[in-house]
């Protein structure tokens, strides 16, 4: 196949990729439109000459002529995005920011004990319980914040990204709401224990909740009506 | 004249099934040197989507298969409805400017 008509393909096809084509349509037409092309050149006309026309004026006119100018779901592609931003938040969360705590607490303790504060037959628990939850809390909104920055990117060209961000802002929350008091239950039915099958199923618990709400706020967004 | 575009593919269509390429090359060589494929492809793929046109795969000795397209009952329908629209609207309008004394007046 010719440079210029496999450039020119490369571009339609990456244009209607990033609109959210699914790949069995877009693939029949590209091989549809690069046959025609190599024609064209054979018949001695340019890519440019043949299509008369702008690469993307082009391809937003055949995504059209196709209806393919619609809000695609994307349902795969913004599952694996949040995927990522969960990983990443997940990581630094356990990696730094609860380790880094444990010893501010540790530390928090040991000053107290060094002033004479007397904590009692219960330790400094007591003193810890607001801050540990704090930071919990912190954790949990970074962990949104990083999930559905993650999704903005991961759609940033489909349609509807506001409406799914905005649904997802107040059912990520919800489903963490509903899905770690249920994975904490879980872990105080089997003692807390640390067996990676209870530990899976207490994440599986909250990560298939916030899968769950991500995909109630894609589906809610793409039934609001087009803006405009 | 989008509307005419369409006629214009259909008639080409009818005159003999062809791919979209080919299709657009025989418009430009009747007339419309305007024309590209560019312009015709998505147009063919709507006509194809509203049912006027039948798209086949045929083996290319060149490369992969490749897409043949024909008129359609619909499409033959629709042809014969637009052309006698067609002639009806230019007769109108030919009738107005005869009756205003352009026609004559400008006609080389």
């Amino acid at each position: 196949m010719p440079a210029s008509v496999r450039s020119v393909v490369r571009d339609l096809d990456r244009h209607w990729r990033r609109q959210g084509v699914p790949r069995v349509l877009r693939s029949s037409v590209a091989d549809d439109v690069t046959a025609d092309l190599v024609a064209a050149q054979r018949s001695g006309r340019s890519v440019e000459v043949a299509l008369g026309m702008d690469v993307l004026q082009f391809a937003e006119q055949v995504a059209r002529a196709n209806g393919w100018s619609v809000p695609w779901p994307l349902y795969g592609r913004m599952l694996a995005s949040a995927a990522v931003g969960a990983a990443a938040a997940i990581v630094v969360g356990f990696a730094l920011v609860l380790p880094s705590t444990v010893l501010a607490l540790d530390g928090v303790g040991y000053v107290l004990r060094a002033l004479g504060v007397e904590f009692g037959p219960a330790g400094p628990g007591a003193w810890y319980a607001p801050l540990v939850y704090a930071v919990y809390v912190l954790f949990g909104v970074a962990f949104v914040v990083a999930v559905l920055g993650a999704v903005r990117r991961g759609l940033r060209y489909g349609r509807r990204v506001r409406e799914t961000l905005r649904a997802g802002t107040v059912l990520l929350p919800l489903s963490a709401a509903l899905s770690v008091p249920a994975a904490v239950a879980v872990a105080h039915l089997n003692h807390f224990s640390g067996a990676p099958l209870v530990v899976a199923s207490e994440f599986g618990l909250v990560l298939g909740a916030a899968a769950a709400a991500l995909v109630a706020a894609r589906s809610w967004a793409l039934r609001q009506p087009a803006e405009g | 004249m989008r509307g005419s575009l369409d006629l214009c593919v259909l008639a080409a269509v009818d005159q003999r099934p062809g791919h979209a390429y080919e299709l657009a090359s025989r418009l430009a060589d009747a007339g419309l040197g305007d024309v590209s494929y560019g312009t015709v492809y998505p147009l063919i793929t709507r006509l194809r989507r509203a049912g006027l046109l039948l798209e086949q795969q045929e083996p290319s000795p060149v490369g992969p298969p490749r897409k043949v397209f024909s008129l359609t009952d619909a499409g033959r329908a629709a042809l014969r409805d637009w052309l006698a629209q067609w002639r009806r609207s230019t007769s109108d309008v030919e009738s107005v400017l005869r009756a205003t004394g352009v026609w004559a007046a400008r006609t080389p």
